[in-house]
């Protein structure tokens, strides 16, 4: 209703009959023109009431239509209700039904964040079904589900959430989704809590959605990283993050086999220390050029301020790869979290090959440590860098200035930057094939370092290593979804306040706010009475 | 437009004018910096083993603190705003004004919108504080003062309708309180019922609404819910004083 048609009805009905002779209930006598009031004040209630149901209407069909497709923002500065690209990606791959039992009392401290955990997953496929029953309210829909899926451990159950697809069940439990941070026990602000819901939940659609785990071979007998090797080379780690993915790690001894188990989809060489031999190198070679994918982490080994060999230089330079026998300097102070410029510094540069590109989107830097570098052969096209220094990179190859100096100078034999980190090929039968191809195996990833799979690298959620990972992971084994998830840290206590700190709060906003109120408010009052 | 304006400035200065403003704000912060106090003290005696909980997040809608004093206070805010009107006599003074129901009603609906951020701001002192003690999700704070704009733009076109309805302050005044108890009710009921009927209830819920807003989500359904409540009230308000001018 314009404002002047407003201003017109509001007059009243006197002014009407005197500024609008010309209606025709008006030329007709006092009598007419009371019937035409009439008329026109019965016409103006029935259109209010017919608007007023109208509205009604478009209101409930506004509200069901919001109610069935909605957006939910997530407006919190770390996005801990966002889902990951790897968990979305998991989500919408879903082509059978998928059933979600949410086992958890409405009242525990985890049920509203699993929920909305949840929520977001149904929000991105239609195959999901949740399933909520409330061990504490609902308890004979509890026993019948708990007998049926054996989730009693004597009289309890830890089991949080069930993920259910055809006869293959995966139970996450509570530990699963949280876990304390021993390391922050003595932290000025407090233990930190590993928020790992995502994790484990996508973990778990893994688990019974994937025909079978994918499984990983682990070269041993270099002095490489090992399952249960020691300090900082211990690969159990990893293979634990991985795990949650529904892949499996399998040690080999290269030395003693006749050739690369064919159950192994992908072989992972991580951090030798001793070269290997033609015959193995042969093994090797022979599985990628069948089909077999390989992840080569060849850290340098230092010995006499020389980079020794790790063996593959050969193969490597047949498959248009040039490991050069070189130490990485990061002198970008913006890509270093130590002063040496060859220790924990952030890569940022992912390249342009398509594997990696959710790299990208993730946004966060790679922390290596004490590299060498790996780049593609020149005028070879079908090898891809996916992992690059700074301009202010470069690698050096003459090693004895680097004891002397605090901030060498790139020489003449070194390698200028921006210095190639790692590459991808493939490598299908005999012809090279492009990287970016969907062709099945023969997938090669070779990177300058292994310190990336320290576990403190992996577990920390600013960096990307983790994400490294998945993504190498994926690609090698065709599992492109397969992106590792970080888990998210909040700290145990929210606020720490002493019991001074307590009360100057409680002083302020008990005493010093309402106070100022009143005193307005009595100014207010006492200018009026003046 | 601009006569909105002009009721909504006259409306606003006579209740800042008046000592029953502060008194209501009085109450208002004792309350809210209880409640607050409250949440801040358990939070840094206990931690919290949810791990996304802060006094803030409970302090914006996690509780029934942050709901009950609504009850009362947004119907002693709303319902004077046509109620005292006709009492006094004034409301045929301005309906023979040269001024539309909709102007009328959008500008004690502006005013009352300015009474309710008036009644929240000092909230942002409770930020500031947490600050000073722990880390602050700006981006859920902001969330959170989504929500309660949200709560208020329904809450107060409601209260408005109320007022429009009743032949005085007090009816108007029980009528809201009815009101949004009833809706508060309703949304209890998704802890009580299951499936489906969960979810309708959890959709009508001004409780689940809140939570998700103190916890920095923003969802489409809750400001759709909002947002359509808030205009069907307004639009009955106007087709309420249109039917009491045309008895006039």
């Amino acid at each position: 209703m314009s404002e002047r048609e407003d201003e017109t009805d509001a007059r009243p009905s006197a002014e009407d009959s005197a500024e609008r002779p010309s209606e025709p209930g008006r030329e007709r006598g006092p009598g007419a023109g009371a019937d035409a009031g009439v008329r026109r004040r019965t016409g103006r209630r029935l259109g209010g009431l017919v608007g007023s149901a109208l509205l009604l209407l478009i209101v409930l069909m506004a509200n069901y239509l919001a109610f069935r497709h909605y957006h939910r923002w997530d407006w919190t500065q770390d996005g801990l209700f966002t889902l990951s690209e790897r968990s979305v990606g998991v989500a919408r791959a879903l082509e059978q039904p998928l059933d979600i039992y949410l086992f958890l009392g409405a009242n525990e401290p985890q049920h509203d964040e699993i929920r909305e955990l949840l929520d977001r997953y149904r929000a991105e496929s239609g195959q999901i079904h949740l399933h909520e029953v409330d061990p504490d309210r609902q308890q004979a829909e509890y026993r019948v589900l708990a007998d049926r899926f054996h989730l009693m451990q004597g009289q309890t159950s830890d089991v949080a959430v069930l993920v259910k697809r055809g006869d293959k069940t995966w139970k996450v439990t509570r530990d699963d989704l949280r876990d304390v941070d021993m390391s922050s026990l003595d932290d000025a602000s407090g233990p930190t809590l590993d928020v790992k819901s995502e994790q484990a939940l996508t973990g778990a659609i893994l688990q019974v959605t994937q025909g079978r785990p994918t499984k990983l071979c682990l070269s041993a007998g270099h002095g490489e990283w090992a399952l249960g090797g020691a300090g900082d080379r211990d690969f159990g780690p990893v293979r634990d993050e991985l795990q949650r993915d529904n892949v499996e790690l399998e040690s080999i001894a290269t030395l003693d086999l006749e050739r690369i188990p064919e159950g192994c989809d992908a072989l992972w060489v991580v951090g030798p220390l001793r070269a290997f031999s033609e015959r193995e190198l042969g093994l090797v070679r022979d599985y990628v050029e069948a089909g077999g994918n390989l992840l080569l982490a060849l850290d340098p080994v230092l010995r006499d301020q020389r980079v020794q060999p790790t063996g593959f230089e050969s193969l490597l330079r047949t498959w248009g790869v040039r490991v050069d026998p070189s130490l990485v300097l990061e002198r970008d102070r913006n890509h270093r979290l130590t002063e040496s410029p060859m220790a924990m510094f952030l890569v940022t540069d992912f390249g342009d090959a398509a594997p990696m590109a959710r790299m990208a989107v993730v946004g966060s830097p790679v922390v290596l440590h004490i590299a060498r570098s790996v780049r593609p052969l020149e005028d070879e096209e079908g090898v891809q860098t996916f992992l690059r220094g700074t301009d202010q990179s470069f690698a050096a190859v003459d090693l004895e200035p680097l004891a002397s100096e605090m901030a060498p100078e790139p020489g003449p034999e070194d390698i200028a930057g921006p210095v190639s980190l790692g590459v991808l090929l493939t490598r299908a039968g005999d012809a090279a094939a492009d990287v970016g191809s969907a062709s099945l195996g023969g997938r090669v990833a070779v990177i300058g370092d292994a310190d990336f799979f320290q576990p403190q690298l992996l577990r920390e959620p600013q960096f990307a290593n983790i994400d490294l990972v998945g993504a190498l992971t994926g690609w090698l084994t065709q599992r492109q979804e397969l992106i590792s998830i970080a888990p998210r840290h909040r700290n145990v206590r929210s606020v720490v306040m002493s019991e001074g700190d307590l009360t100057g709060v409680l002083i302020r906003v008990l005493g010093l706010v309402p106070l100022a109120i009143g005193l307005l408010g009595f100014a207010v009052w006492w200018s009026r009475r003046s | 437009m601009r006569s909105t304006f002009v009721i909504a400035s006259r409306e606003v200065r006579s209740f800042f004018a008046s000592p029953m403003a502060y008194v209501v704000l009085m109450v208002w912060t004792l309350w809210s910096g209880l409640s607050y106090y409250f949440f801040a003290s358990l939070y840094a005696m206990n931690g919290s083993q949810a791990g996304t909980d802060t006094p803030l997040s409970s302090f914006f809608g996690g509780t029934i603190l942050f709901f009950l004093p609504q009850l009362v206070f947004v119907p002693v805010l709303t319902m004077r705003l046509l109620a005292d009107e006709r009492r006094s006599g004034s409301l045929e003074l301005l309906l023979t004004a040269p001024v539309s129901e909709v102007s009328v009603v959008l500008g004690k609906y502006l005013a009352a919108m300015v009474f309710w951020v008036a009644l929240w701001l000092p909230s942002l002192l409770y930020v500031w504080i947490t600050s000073r003690f722990g880390a602050v999700d700006m981006g859920t704070v902001a969330a959170s003062y989504v929500g309660i704009l949200g709560i208020g733009v329904y809450n107060m076109a409601i209260g408005l309708l109320a007022s429009a309805l009743a032949r005085n302050q007090m009816i108007a005044a029980v009528m809201t309180f009815f009101f949004l108890g009833g809706l508060f009710l309703l949304g209890i009921g998704q802890y009580v019922f299951m499936d489906a009927t969960r979810d309708i209830l959890a959709y009508l819920s001004v409780w689940s609404h809140m939570q998700d807003f103190s916890k920095g989500i923003v969802d489409s359904r809750d400001l759709v819910y909002d947002g359509s409540i808030a205009v069907l009230a307004l639009f009955l308000s106007v087709r309420a004083l249109a039917a009491r001018r045309d008895a006039a």
